[in-house]
């Protein structure tokens, strides 16, 4: 008997030893790394392509495109130089600028701007750009020219004021364009070699992406501004450690294992406030958060109804309870820190019971139950959905919530099955790329909630026009019928916070939500 | 002996297939698209049914199903749909973290209740054997989750002896990883002795009113001597099968404590999967856990022999 | 003296849950869905017993109103599951040879899955509601109850009034009906409390791992699970909701084992 516990402690010791011996070990980094946090694995290595926030984020490190977007959402140079466009607007000479090298030494010519763009074009890619730049979205692009080595040529079939703009956006990879070595032989992508300030190190699934500085890099004049302006490898390495539990992530940083907590959730602000040896920076970010409401069935097609619904919300307390007193109330589809957010955007709707019931009695509806989807990611969907919930019972619109998972919640909103459901757009940098998420045939896009044809009028219109003061009457006139329309109630924009030790100097938060390490230091002191 | 052993196994199978199938149906009913919760909110149709395409998503259900069992009985459960990571790796990392805090919890519950089952049933009735009942008692009643939070909330909030969250992979750094499995550990072990006691209790009650117990007494053997080499060996036996049985559970069962103290365990891995639509991750895991508790149970069956002598393996 | 005790206690508690059920449908302090936004996250105090969470709603309301879900879904489950399980365990039992293979081949399979996976998987199909939850545990526990009741069923029939029905003619159905089930009955009952506690207890892990009853409607899980980001903040909102479960299950548990004295006196 004593023989089979002995045998029963041996077994279960080879089992622990076994697994550790399986166990691929991770190396400590060596020299001064700089430890970041993603809140979830990236999708893949190849810009654009298979991809979500945190592959933007990562990925605009190793590449660059011909244009960077700036710190005020404008568009400015980064491997082109300067641009030219043709009278008519349908031709863009970019030149590109001297001496640049890619990660394996080969240098940028106008022929590599072509294969990344051909590549980013070609019938197959799924390029997260190519619908935009298709004849269905602002332009097609009808050829890409190399007249000489660093003079790129592309050609549009209209002309498009967003052109630059949707070469600029981080969702595209930033049109990153990488050396044709970057594909194997197979065709099969390998890992990405760009131009930017740190190259490609290691990526080990699930645990972490390291990326090691490039001392070839071509750093532009002046500081941090946006994707673009003067970037600087301050550090030897970047290890972004996936770390999906917000918790988990603080107190990783408050134990001294992470330098920089990007995205730190509201809910875990609390917990890191006030500790020693934290900082913080953060920036509005450039998104909205929002109840999107189907227009076409059910009881919210009477749009007294929708209207009753967003004079029934108190969008100010709702934000300062969700948001733990981080974000701000909008009522506008344009983000707050957006250049083109005025008068017209800046009015809240505020609540107004009375007149809410006026419009729920002028409706005809009779209590019956509409369907508000919500889920835990973010939390915040979740408290905003409880919280919508009470306060249109006060109106007498009886709202029951329907809590699925982000998967559940995703194909829902992609199917347009749903009466209401939360949802929140993450920052698009200009307007119309915000009305873009909304406006548009429900017939062939699901996702578009708003098919008003004035609304899709004027959004074409915004597309077409590249003279400002033009623009921000569209937008206005967009406004107006927005809120006549009620297709969607927007509720408010995000800060970013990013949680840092005190020993990391020169990171700053900015309203694309992207962390960016460039430009930052880590001191002696951990 | 071997007979047996292959013919329990075999046995096993048209389980594991029947569980097998059911998984994969099961998790295809659920609603959702995984190309689509991984290429985002902004991703066009086209896209997506590329990635159909590319996962096999897009071919009949039972050509599917026959791919991956044939992949299966090759080695090869297939890769994960979000991290493209093969499911064989991710399970054998996670299951290192849920297999250091079951193992060692189980065995600590199984000590703890092997000493104070005995010892209760052999002080039946007195006030030990009424406080380590009320324990028992008290203990089922108490929800492993929520037991962790009031540790997590001692012992890590307001004492701050403990790390609140955090893991560090147990092969990397032994010590380290100790430190924060403390309370997980400590849970679970509590959690699961409750019922290992009373099932040792009970057993030990049995086998103390037996003849050959009184007359190893009558022998002038010392009570130390007849409670480690006549009452518990033959008392035993039940607990052990039931430790069996927690074992197996455990493995995949312990998804809300891994929750609570977020470790990246078996049990978390699970949901998640569930809750991304990532069907290889869900097959194979439950494939995994349906493995060791069937394998679990066999060894359970096999040391039973040895601790009841009445029964023999047939 | 001992056993007496415990059973008093196991009857005060549950009274004390029924009570505070049956007092909720009537009264409660103030309505646990009432937001009050600028008194969240108060500490207990005269005006609110337990406190208010988040959104400053009454902790103490909605753990009354929150006993009042857990346990109407503990009766459905245990009633479902009871019904269906005695029903094939009977049939397993009785029978034998190949029905009882293939349905223990199946109540097996079901015992290899990890109940919470299963629950999850149920309910991610059927969608997060009361009627899912319930059909899901009901399921998880169904290979259980089956083994149980066969397990009894196995021993009842080798007695002699069933033998005596079996060579008067009776059917196998007549004889299931009127001769095992009411014997199987007691090991039936036992197990019936047994399961009321462990629904509870499954049912508060689901609401914790989010995907119990929809908001705002409470549970002591989703209580529980909502709580945890304020644990520095509010900690007594973990507590509360954790006590009402223990005393729930403290009280069932010890019902449980007194009714199990009683009807299976070998313990002695």
């Amino acid at each position: 008997m004593r023989k089979a516990i002995a045998g029963l402690i041996l077994i279960a010791a080879g089992i622990l030893l076994g697994l550790m011996l399986l166990h691929p070990k991770a190396a400590a980094p060596a020299g001064p790394v700089l430890r970041a946090r993603l809140n979830a694995d990236i999708a893949s290595s190849d810009p654009g392509m298979k991809r979500d926030a945190n592959t933007d984020a990562v990925l605009l490190h190793v590449v660059e495109g011909l244009v960077a977007l700036r710190e005020d959402g404008s568009v400015g140079p980064m491997l082109a130089s300067g641009w030219t466009v043709s009278p008519d607007g349908r031709t863009y000479r970019f030149a590109l600028r001297h001496g640049i090298r890619f990660h394996n030494g080969a240098p940028l010519t106008s022929a590599d701007v072509k294969w990344s763009l051909d590549r980013y074009l070609a019938p197959g890619s799924r390029w997260r750009c190519k619908p935009d730049l298709s004849t269905s979205g602002i332009a097609a692009v009808t050829g890409v020219a190399t007249p000489d080595p660093f003079t790129v040529a592309i050609t549009l079939d209209r002309p498009a004021p967003l052109f630059l703009a949707t070469l600029a956006r981080l969702d595209c990879g930033g049109t990153g364009i990488a050396h044709r070595d970057s594909v194997g032989p197979d065709g099969k992508w390998r890992y990405p070699i760009g131009t930017g300030p740190f190259r490609w190190g290691e990526w080990r699934h699930n645990q972490y992406i390291d990326l090691v500085r490039y001392d070839g890099y071509q750093p532009l004049p002046g500081g941090t501004d946006g994707n673009g302006g003067g970037k600087h490898a301050l550090v030897d390495r970047i290890r972004f450690s996936i770390i999906p539990d917000g918790s988990a992530a603080s107190a990783a940083l408050l134990r001294g294992s992470l330098d920089v907590l990007d995205a730190l959730a509201p809910n875990e602000l609390g917990t890191v406030q006030g500790a020693a040896g934290i900082k913080f920076d953060s920036a509005m970010s450039s998104d909205f958060y929002c109840i999107l409401l189907q227009t076409r069935a059910g009881p919210l097609r009477d749009v007294r109804l929708r209207r009753a619904l967003a004079l029934s919300l108190d969008v100010a307390a709702l934000t300062r309870v969700v948001t733990h007193g981080t974000g701000i109330p909008d009522s506008s589809p344009i983000p707050a820190v957006n250049a083109f957010y005025g008068p017209a955007q800046r009015a809240l709707v505020t609540r107004d019971l009375p007149a809410a019931r006026a419009l729920v009695r002028a409706s005809g509806y009779h209590g019956e139950p509409i369907e508000l989807l919500t889920s835990h990611s973010p939390p915040e969907f979740y408290d905003a959905a409880i919280l919508v919930q009470a306060m249109a019972r006060d109106a007498g619109i009886n709202i029951q919530i329907v809590n699925l998972d982000w998967a559940t919640q995703l194909a829902r909103y992609s199917s347009g099955d749903y009466q209401a459901t939360m949802f929140g757009f993450s920052a698009r940098m200009d307007p119309s790329l915000m009305y873009n998420v909304l406006i548009g045939d429900r017939a062939t896009d699901p996702r578009k909630v708003w098919n008003a044809p004035e609304a899709i009028d004027l959004f074409h219109r915004s597309e077409a026009t590249g003279d400002r003061a033009g623009r921000q009457k569209i937008f206005d006139l967009l406004e107006q019928r927005f809120r006549a329309d009620v297709p969607a109630i927007v509720l408010y924009n995000t800060r970013r916070v990013t949680a840092l030790r005190q020993s990391v100097t020169g990171y700053r938060a900015w309203q694309a939500q992207s962390q960016r390490l460039w430009n930052v230091r880590v001191g002696a002191a951990r | 002996m071997i007979a047996y052993i292959l013919r329990r196994l075999l046995l096993a199978i048209p389980t594991l297939f029947i569980v097998a199938l059911m998984v994969f149906f099961l998790v295809r009913m659920i609603p959702g698209d995984p190309a689509q919760v991984m290429l985002g909110e902004g991703a066009d149709p086209a896209a997506i049914a590329a990635l159909h395409a590319e996962l096999g998503l897009d071919k009949p259900i039972y050509v599917q199903f026959a791919a991956w069992l044939g992949h299966v009985f090759s080695g090869d459960l297939g890769t994960s749909i979000t991290t493209g990571e093969p499911v064989s790796t991710l399970l054998i990392t996670r299951a290192e973290t849920t297999g250091v805090v079951v193992l060692i919890s189980v065995g600590l519950a199984t000590l703890i209740a092997i000493a104070a089952g005995t010892v209760a049933a052999w002080r039946r009735g007195s006030k030990l054997d009424l406080a380590v009942m009320s324990g028992a008692s008290l203990i089922l009643a108490v929800p492993s989750f929520w037991l962790g939070l009031l540790l997590l909330l001692v012992f890590g909030v307001w004492l701050r002896w403990l790390p609140v969250v955090g893991y560090i992979p147990f092969s990397e750094d032994p010590t380290g990883a100790l430190l924060f499995l403390i309370l997980p550990i400590v849970t679970l072990t509590i959690s699961e002795s409750g019922v290992l006691i009373r099932m040792m209790r009970s057993s030990a009650i049995d086998v103390l009113r037996l003849d050959y117990v009184t007359h190893a007494r009558a022998k002038g053997l010392s009570e130390r001597t007849v409670l480690a080499r006549h009452v518990f060996p033959n008392a035993f036996a039940p607990t052990l099968t039931l430790v069996g049985l927690t074992l197996g559970r455990l493995f995949g069962g312990i998804a809300v404590i891994e929750t609570v103290f977020t470790l990246p365990g078996l049990g978390r891995l699970m949901v998640t999967g569930v809750l991304s639509r990532d069907y290889p991750v869900v097959q194979g895991c439950l494939l995994f856990t349906a493995v060791i508790y069937v394998v679990v149970n066999l060894v359970v069956d096999l040391l039973y022999p040895l601790f009841d002598p009445r029964v023999t393996v047939e | 003296m001992k056993r007496s005790m415990h059973s008093l206690l196991g009857f005060g508690l549950v009274g004390a849950l029924l009570l505070v059920v049956l007092l909720g449908f009537v009264w409660l302090p103030y309505d646990p869905l009432a937001i009050d936004l600028d008194h969240t996250l108060a500490a207990p105090s005269l005006a609110h017993w337990l406190g208010t969470d988040e959104f400053g709603r009454d902790v103490a309301s909605r753990a009354m109103l929150g006993a009042r879900i857990s346990v109407l879904i503990a009766i459905e489950t245990v009633a479902i599951s009871v019904v269906i399980g005695t029903a094939l365990g009977l049939v397993a039992g009785f029978l034998r040879g190949w029905t009882e293979r293939v349905l223990m081949t199946f109540s097996d399979a079901l015992l290899a899955f990890p109940g919470i996976l299963l629950a999850l998987a149920l309910i991610a199909v059927m969608g997060s509601s009361r009627h899912s939850i319930v059909i899901a545990l009901a399921i998880a526990y169904l290979p259980a109850t089956i083994r149980v009741v066969r397990g009894s069923v196995i021993s009842i029939r080798e007695r002699e009034y069933v033998e005596a029905s079996k060579v008067a003619g009776d059917g196998a159905l007549y004889t299931m009906w009127r001769y095992v089930l009411p014997n199987a009955l007691p090991p039936i009952l036992v197990l019936a409390t047994s399961l009321f506690g462990w629904v509870v207890l499954s049912e508060s892990a689901l609401s914790f791992l989010g995907v119990g009853v929809p908001p705002p409607m409470p549970t002591w899980g989703n209580m529980l699970s909502s709580a945890r980001p304020y644990m520095y903040a509010a900690s007594w909102l973990s507590i509360a909701p954790g006590l009402c479960i223990v005393a729930t299950l403290l009280g069932i548990n010890m019902l449980g084992d007194a009714l199990r004295d009683r009807l299976d006196p070998r313990d002695n």
